[in-house]
């Protein structure tokens, strides 16, 4: 008789269970079957009326019906929550084609950038960075650099004078003498000199500013083999290990050996292309031993201490680096430019 | 320089071709730019003479020639073996021998064929020298090429190679020092060093007639500090003619004109001896005989481009000995004794003059001519008899002249030391140290014979004697140099600097430099760089009065142009310039900044150099980048101003003080100058609207103009003081935070307002944070509302809710002695 009350418990839990849709109904359900006054709670007080023989296989039997019960509520419980949270995810989908929010980076001027990655690469061998005037003294940007009033290789740089006396920088230079008078008698020197020069000529490859970066190094045993490895060193970190430099013979006033540095061309890896005119180098920078005359100026013995100095373009560097093929857009600053460094 | 390889040929043994020469040379230094080929496009020219000439039978114009080409030639000839060709010509004559263009040829721009003009068969083309690329002589008649001074040439000839009509032209690119180089002997002594092959110089030699110069002419130097050498020479009788070919082509070559034989002479030897020269019309030279002296101020002569030309006492004057004017020394000639048709007697000069002297001379008129380039660069003072000699042997040789015996030298005593030659020690250990090389012995004097410089061994090396012709090798370095290119660079080993180790690293002013762009750029503004030089203009467009201090600027004597002719005192017309740009462009959201320097003058000494000041510039125009789910905010004052307060906490820098600025420049009411204690850091503001319609932009943009020394000492002092963070313990207790709106009058500053509650609020007070603004007329005229949270924090304990009350009622008492009441 119990035994069939309890079969038909179980079956309808079963059902009801099943048919539940919220949890609202779970707990009605949890009610109607294991509260106070629920079905097990009845069939648990009938069990009084059981033969002693009965009543532990009918109070094992309840318990398996109340357990299962249990299960089952949670089980459901899980499976209804489950389901709700899909339905809130579902409910929550975005496009994730759709753009991100809109947080604008800046950019570093492409000139700037190739200044960075000059000092980085001369910090790393050694150097220190040395700064000095635009409006510069003649003293420094010509005589320090053993070119006296009226040498005729003064043309070679024809410059923006504020006086007899006063000039725009036409090279960064002067920096390096004014480097030297500071650290005399100290060796070795080691130092670049980023910066802004002028010289007066406007046209479609000659810009009356831009930007060189000079490097000088002092002290003893310096040698002309120390100057090419050297740029072979940074042309490399510079355009990439596969590069090789070449030396060709040059002047200026304030080396001798003087050379002018070319490297093989990037675009074309050295087999001739538009770029490099079908030569497959391409000139870089200028470079030599720094003349005894413009050691001696600063106090270095020049029996006793050699050196050698280079100077680059940037604005050729950038332009070389990044396929940039008019100078003008460097400083028109047409943020279209700008923004894809 | 231009120089043809044949006329190259003439003085050294060339065994390549000028291709590999060209790139031979440049190796060794002497950079070869180009290698022309002026007759490239030229083939299949033969000269042929003209046997016949008829009538054309339909066209008065034209005639038909009948051409013997020579043997071996048999294409479209007729029964008597005679080519037949149609031509406009009108200088053609029976007899002549011409350059002929066959069937199937090119000639300058066109292709020739045969065809028929006016019904008449025509196998080719008769040829002029412009047709043949060939630059045509002062004198030369329109028309045909007519080859008859040339009896070498017969019917036949392969006209290209006779002719040397491609024959190869070097284009040189000489570097200063080398200035030697304008010479084509010196540039064949280079050859010959570089190739190792022979030299043949030019052997000088001719009659002298009976007449002795000394008899016939005079000359008195009467400022040898600016000529130091000045010969005379006369030679008589002579026929002025046109120039043999091949001098014609030596010249053409180096892009001179042929005129006639005296003036092409004179030119010709100028260029092979890089050593200008002089020739006066001797019966045009009053008193026969020249004074040398400085000019007058204002004194004026005619030079032979017929243009009036004022002196002064800097430029040196050859005079006739009525002390007339006759030409500016190594600059250029006088119409008055110049060489005409009619000349018989020529007066040679041959000079040395001081370099500098003709330098300014040139520059002051504005002439630069082939005579005064190689006067200022320095001629070989050692060469100039030789030069003379070498002209009178070339003007009786092709003139026909008669050189008179003998020649006046004055020659200043001073000056001749300049004839001894230097000597100047080579030591190769020290080749190999500077060098870094491992070069012999052998291999280091050998460039020295190469080129023929002579030396005596030593007990270290050499001491070795340098040739006049070279004088930019004055130090045991320039030998090194020597040694060096005619070694080739490219034995030069790679190897890097040892020695003691050096600490690469950057000041900190350049770290705090590009913290300062690295965090602009995080910030979304991009860089640009504008010119250090701007119009002095741009001080009239930002509306400074006339006092204004800006507007006292460094300004550049000799400018391109105006836009280019004062130094920047601001960066402010650059970027609004640029923004200007950009807008054009429709490029209308901006967000940019410049980073550089601005120049103010110190004091007028001519030694003291302007401050220049590092200093920073932001421009905002337009809208931050919007998106679908958001729009842009305006770039206005709190927009920047927020930039600014990031900028500022990233370097680590507080208590910024912004007052409302004073600028022509910025609106009045929407700008403030920014303080860090005492000191002025810059200013922050929306554009005036009268300066943004100066500039063109249109909308109103908002800028920002630091001092970055200033902003560095902050940085410096607060990283000084404590090493630029504090560490605090996070608190354990939890804050109190209560609102508090205040209404108040518009007068009240915020800042004002701020340092009243956070001294009211006592130490528990541990933040205030404005989260509202709100005007309405509701208010009161003139009020606003500022709605605040406050933060109440202890670190030992949690506040009591009395202790708060107390922090606010304090709070409110301070607002309310402002005028203000809580916003009900």
């Amino acid at each position: 008789m119990i035994f069939d009350k309890i079969k038909e418990i179980r079956a309808a839990m079963e059902q009801e269970l099943q048919e539940a849709a919220s949890s609202e109904q779970l707990r009605d359900l949890k009610v109607k079957f294991l509260g106070k006054k629920g079905s097990i709670s009845e069939i648990s007080k009938s069990m009084g009326k059981l033969s002693p023989e009965e009543r532990p296989k009918a109070g094992q039997l309840v318990n398996e019906l109340r357990q299962a019960l249990e299960q089952n509520l949670a089980r459901r419980q899980q499976e209804l929550a489950d389901k709700a949270l899909q339905a809130q995810l579902a409910k929550e989908a975005v496009d994730v084609t759709l753009p991100g929010q809109s947080l604008k980076l800046g950019s570093k001027h492409p000139l700037t950038l190739v200044m960075d990655e000059f000092k980085e690469i001369f910090l790393g061998m050694g150097y220190t960075i040395a700064e000095g005037p635009q409006v510069e003294l003649d003293y420094y940007n010509f005589e320090r650099m053993n070119l006296p009033a009226d040498h005729p290789a003064r043309d070679m740089q024809d410059s923006f004078y504020i006086d007899a006396k006063r000039l725009l920088r036409t090279h960064t230079s002067p920096v390096q003498a004014r480097a030297m008078d500071r650290l005399y008698p100290q060796v070795p020197v080691k130092v670049i000199s980023p910066g802004v020069v002028y010289r007066r000529d406007d046209d479609a490859t000659h810009s009356p500013m831009f930007h060189q970066v000079e490097g000088l190094v002092v002290g003893e045993n310096i040698s002309l083999a120390d100057l090419k490895g050297t740029l072979l060193n940074f042309v490399r970190q510079m355009f990439g290990e596969e590069r090789e430099i070449r030396l060709r013979p040059s002047f200026f006033p304030f080396t001798e050996p003087s050379v002018e540095v070319d490297i093989s061309c990037m675009l074309c890896g050295g087999s001739g292309c538009r770029t490099c005119k079908d030569t497959g180098w391409i000139e870089i920078l200028g470079a030599g031993m720094v003349h005894p005359n413009v050691l001696k100026m600063s106090g270095y013995d020049p029996e006793k201490y050699t050196g050698f100095a280079f100077g680059a373009g940037v604005e050729r560097i950038a332009m070389l680096k990044y396929g940039i093929d008019d100078l003008r857009v460097l400083f028109e600053n047409d943020v279209r430019f700008l923004q894809r460094f | 320089m231009l120089v043809s390889y044949d006329w190259l040929k003439r003085y050294v043994d060339i065994n390549v071709s000028a291709d590999v020469l060209a790139e031979k040379l440049t190796s060794a230094g002497i950079t070869v730019d180009l290698v022309h080929y002026p007759g490239e496009m030229l083939s299949n020219i033969r000269a042929g003479r003209i046997m016949r000439i008829d009538k054309h039978p339909d066209a008065d114009k034209l005639v038909v020639c009948q051409l013997d080409m020579g043997e071996g030639y048999t294409d479209y000839l007729n029964e008597q073996g005679w080519l037949q060709i149609v031509t406009g010509a009108t200088n053609v004559r029976e007899g002549q021998v011409v350059p002929v263009a066959l069937h199937n040829s090119t000639v300058v721009d066109k292709k020739i064929t045969k065809s028929k003009l006016r019904g008449v068969a025509s196998f080719g083309m008769l040829c002029s020298k412009e047709e043949l690329n060939v630059q045509p002589a002062v004198g030369d008649v329109d028309g045909i090429w007519i080859l008859d001074d040339m009896p070498e040439i017969q019917p036949g000839a392969d006209c290209i190679a006779a002719l040397l009509l491609n024959d190869p032209v070097l284009e040189l690119d000489l570097t200063p020092n080398r200035s030697d180089c304008l010479s084509v002997i010196n540039l064949a002594r280079e050859v010959s060093a570089v190739l190792g092959t022979e030299l043949h110089l030019p052997e000088i030699s001719y009659q002298e007639s009976e007449r002795q110069v000394q008899d016939l002419a005079s000359i008195k130097v009467q400022d040898p500090d600016l000529c130091p050498r000045y010969l005379g020479r006369l030679v008589e009788d002579l026929q002025i003619a046109p120039s043999p070919y091949w001098l014609q082509h030596c010249l053409a070559s180096a892009g001179v004109r042929s005129i006639n034989n005296v003036v092409d002479v004179s030119n010709f030897v100028m260029l092979e001896y890089g050593c200008p020269m002089h020739t006066f019309d001797y019966d045009t030279l009053q008193g026969h005989g020249v004074i040398v002296r400085r000019a007058k101020a204002g004194e004026q002569i005619v030079t032979l481009d017929e243009q009036e030309r004022e002196l002064n006492q800097e430029n040196l004057l050859i005079c006739d000995a009525a002390d007339r004017g006759i030409c500016v020394a190594g600059v250029m000639g006088g119409l008055n004794t110049e060489i005409t048709e009619q000349t018989k007697n020529v007066f040679l000069e041959t000079a040395f003059f001081n370099a500098v002297s003709i330098r300014r001379t040139a520059r002051a008129l504005g002439l630069h001519s082939e005579a005064s380039q190689r006067y200022e660069k320095g001629v070989n003072v050692a060469a100039i008899d030789d030069v003379s000699r070498r002209t009178m042997q070339l003007l009786a040789e092709l003139c026909g002249g008669k050189p008179a015996a003998g020649c006046i030298d004055c020659f200043a005593e001073e000056a001749q030391a300049k004839l001894q030659p230097l000597q100047v020690p080579l030591r190769p250990a020290r080749v190999n140290a500077l060098l870094g090389t491992d070069f012999t012995d052998e291999e280091i004097i050998s460039a020295i014979e190469a080129l023929k410089f002579a030396y005596n061994k030593t007990a270290d090396g050499w001491l070795v004697t340098i040739p006049l012709w070279r004088q930019d090798v004055s130090l045991e370095v320039d030998l090194i140099e020597e040694v060096a290119r005619l070694q080739g660079f490219g034995r030069i080993p790679t190897t890097l600097p040892y020695g003691a180790m050096t600490e690469g690293k950057r000041t900190a002013k350049q770290r705090f430099a590009e913290h300062v762009k690295t965090t602009l750029v995080g910030l979304g503004a991009n860089e640009v760089i504008n010119y250090g030089f701007v119009s002095p203009r741009e001080w009239d467009r930002l509306h400074l009065a006339a006092d204004d201090k800006l507007r006292e600027n460094v300004q550049i004597l000799n400018p391109l142009n105006e836009e280019q002719s004062v130094m920047r005192t601001t960066l402010l017309p650059g970027l609004l310039k640029t923004a200007a740009r950009n807008a054009s462009r429709r490029n209308q959201d901006l967000l940019l900044f410049e980073q550089g320097m601005v120049f103010w003058p110190k004091a007028e000494a001519a030694d003291e150099l302007p401050d220049e000041l590092s200093t920073l510039a932001v421009l905002g125009l337009g809208h931050t980048p919007a998106c679908w789910r958001q729009q842009g905010a305006a770039y206005d004052y709190f927009q920047l101003k927020g930039l600014l307060e990031a900028l500022l906490a990233q370097c680590k820098v507080h208590g910024a003080v912004y007052k409302p600025a004073q600028l022509p420049y910025l609106h009045p009411g929407r700008s403030a100058a920014i303080y860090l204690g005492d000191d002025y850091l810059g200013c922050l503001g929306e554009l005036h609207p009268s300066v943004q319609a100066e500039y063109e932009l249109p909308l109103r943009p908002v800028v920002l103009e630091l001092n970055l020394e200033t902003l560095f000492q902050a940085a410096e002092m607060f990283q000084q003081l404590n090493g630029g963070a504090v560490y605090q313990k996070l608190p354990k207790f939890p804050p109190a935070v209560r609102d508090m709106a205040v209404v108040l009058d518009k007068k009240v500053s915020a800042a004002e307002l701020e340092a009243k509650m956070a001294y009211a609020g006592g130490k528990y007070l541990s933040n205030i944070a404005l989260f509202d603004v709100y005007e309405s007329l509701a208010l009161g005229p003139n009020r606003r509302s500022l709605a605040y949270n406050l933060t109440f924090q202890r670190p030992d304990g949690t506040l009591t809710v009395e202790e708060v009350n107390e922090a606010f009622e304090a709070i409110l008492a301070a607002v309310q002695e402002l005028g203000g009441e809580l916003r009900s």
